[in-house]
């Protein structure tokens, strides 16, 4: 098994977590998928759809930083590689790579279709959630709907990503 | 007096047979890390690098050749000690005993 | 340590990987380059051979020692040397003072000639030293380079891997570390003269940081590193080669350094070659009927 083999493997055992700002939403994902969350009850029913999406998207985009130096540094124990993030600069099809991550606009939605997520560049995040799914105040149905978008997006993330590589920049 | 004159005969042969020899061999043995060429080690027929193998040799070459040369001219310095200490004409026999007795150290 | 033949497997095995890989269009204009990107180093000197030269040339220093070593002669492993000076150089002078008290011309030439022998093999040893030195520090050019290009080749073997793997973005850079690069630097340990004249003969300035005098470069050196695009074969191989190429610019440069030391080293030797290697005295020459004569030995003046 080469070493990167190995890191893979490993990988799929490795969890990340993030917690929003306000402390009241937990996110965990493992191995690039498998995304749980969950949510602080009283919180829950007390907070506006705006405040909710927001603590939401904020979450995301600290789970990523959170991923990206996870993996990187998980990369570097098994492989013995230093792993830094790209740098577009050094050739013009690494920048033209980078420009097209950075616009890659990637989805995900519930099998309900009720919950989606959309990101770009997986910088920009918009959640948007059915309005009888919200004030059902369900907090359970609402967990399980952005974990089912939220493996969906990653899902749809990997595919582009593929896809972007494979056409070379 | 005479015996004195046998006692020194007797050096310069110890140092033209004995002394003289050991310092060649000791060069001889030295020259052992110099026999080797060095231009398998060092040269490289893809052009990476700058081959540095002739300037190495050169170098080697000159101390081989240095410390032959010490070597030479030690064994003939003992050469030509041991033929002084053979021609001198020791006359009497205190003198001749003395010279044999000098030869003969083991030291 | 890295061997050439190391190196020659690591490319057949880079070969492999894009061979078995699917690219879609991110394939390089000459991916044979994969296989062939070390092969201008599968016959350079391979490191684990220099130890058999270096180990001889101890040895030839020691049988040298005129004084015994000082702490700055190592070996392979850089661990220092000590040995006493070889007692048996100083039989020559021991001799000389033997005949001083005879009258003759060659033993008058012998005497002086022997009281400054030992300058010549000073140099000699100072020499030698020089060239174990120089070896060494070819040694350790040639250790980095063949680690680093070792070290480049699995990098991109990981590269590779990666940007066929759906499931990492490529987004990351791989790095490795250079060590060669950063090589042309400072100074080779001193040389050992002990009693040598040609005190000019130096290896201090061959511009390459060694540790002590073992055959490893000095870690402190390292300056440079080599990234890695992880999204295509053919920025991986565009990063590779370009790393195999500061390597060898880093080569060149470091051995630049040791042929022009040689350079130097050489023309002292060539230019003081009496005080290098001291011409044998008139002893030698006297005829073998004249030896006992007023020319040669002469008549001992002991009896006052």
């Amino acid at each position: 098994m080469s070493r990167h083999e190995l890191f893979r493997e490993s990988w799929n055992e490795v969890v990340v977590r993030a917690t929003s700002p306000n402390g009241c939403v937990h996110l965990t994902m493992q191995g690039d998928r498998d995304v749980r969350f969950s949510f602080d009850d009283a919180w829950f029913h007390r907070t506006t759809l705006t405040d909710f999406t927001d603590q939401l998207t904020r979450t995301f985009r600290l789970a990523l930083v959170q991923r990206t130096q996870t993996y990187n540094r998980h990369r570097e124990m098994v492989t013995g590689h230093v792993t830094t993030p790209i740098d577009g600069s050094r050739n013009p099809h690494l920048q033209t790579f980078v420009d097209k991550r950075d616009s890659l606009v990637v989805e995900g939605a519930s099998a309900d279709g009720r919950v989606s997520i959309t990101a770009v560049g997986l910088r920009r995040f918009v959640v948007t959630l059915d309005p009888d799914l919200w004030s059902a105040g369900d907090r359970g149905a609402v967990e399980r709907g952005l974990e089912e978008a939220g493996n969906a997006l990653l899902r749809d993330q990997f595919a582009q990503m593929y896809e972007l590589k494979q056409a070379g920049h | 007096m005479s015996e004195a004159l046998g006692v020194e005969v007797g050096r310069v042969w110890r140092a033209g047979a004995k002394r003289m020899p050991e310092v060649a061999d000791t060069l001889a043995g030295a020259r052992g890390g110099v026999e080797s060429s060095l231009s398998g080690l060092l040269s490289r027929s893809s052009g990476v690098g700058v081959d540095v193998s002739a300037r190495f040799e050169e170098l080697r070459g000159s101390i081989r050749k240095a410390l032959r040369d010490s070597e030479d001219a030690i064994r003939d310095c003992g050469t030509a000690l041991v033929w002084a200490a053979e021609d001198y004409q020791l006359t009497d026999q205190a003198a001749r005993d003395a010279y044999e007795r000098e030869k003969a150290r083991v030291d | 340590m890295t061997t050439p033949q190391d190196l020659a497997t690591l490319q057949d095995q880079l070969m492999a990987r894009y061979d078995s890989g699917s690219w879609g269009s991110g394939f390089p204009e000459d991916p044979s380059q994969f296989g062939s990107c070390f092969n201008d180093f599968t016959d350079v000197p391979d490191p684990a051979d220099f130890g058999d030269y270096t180990t001889a040339l101890l040895e030839t220093l020691k049988k040298l020692a005129p004084g015994g070593f000082d702490t700055s002669t190592s070996d392979d492993s850089g661990q220092p040397v000590t040995a006493n000076g070889n007692s048996v150089l100083d039989m020559v002078s021991t001799a000389g003072i033997e005949l001083d008290d005879w009258t003759g011309q060659a033993s008058d030439g012998f005497f002086t000639w022997s009281q400054s022998w030992k300058t010549g093999i000073s140099n000699q040893f100072a020499a030698v030293s020089v060239l174990r030195q120089l070896l060494h520090a070819e040694a350790a050019i040639w250790t980095a380079a063949l680690d680093d290009l070792k070290n480049l080749g699995e990098a991109a073997y990981e590269a590779l891997e990666a940007a066929d793997d759906q499931f990492d973005t490529g987004a990351g850079d791989i790095t490795t570390t250079l060590k060669v690069v950063g090589a042309v630097v400072a100074v080779a340990a001193a040389v050992p003269t002990a009693g040598a004249s040609l005190s000019i003969l130096t290896a201090v300035g061959a511009g390459v940081t060694v540790a002590s005098t073992g055959m490893d470069l000095y870690a402190g050196a390292q300056t440079d590193s080599q990234k890695f695009a992880t999204c295509c074969p053919r920025d991986v191989l565009a990063d590779l080669m370009d790393g195999v190429s500061k390597v060898r610019t880093a080569v060149r440069d470091a051995e630049q350094k040791i042929a022009e030391q040689l350079d130097t080293n050489n023309g002292v030797i060539d230019g003081a070659w009496s005080e290098f290697c001291q011409p044998p005295p008139t002893l030698t020459t006297v005829h073998r009927d004249h030896i006992g004569a007023y020319e040669g030995l002469g008549t001992w003046g002991g009896e006052g």
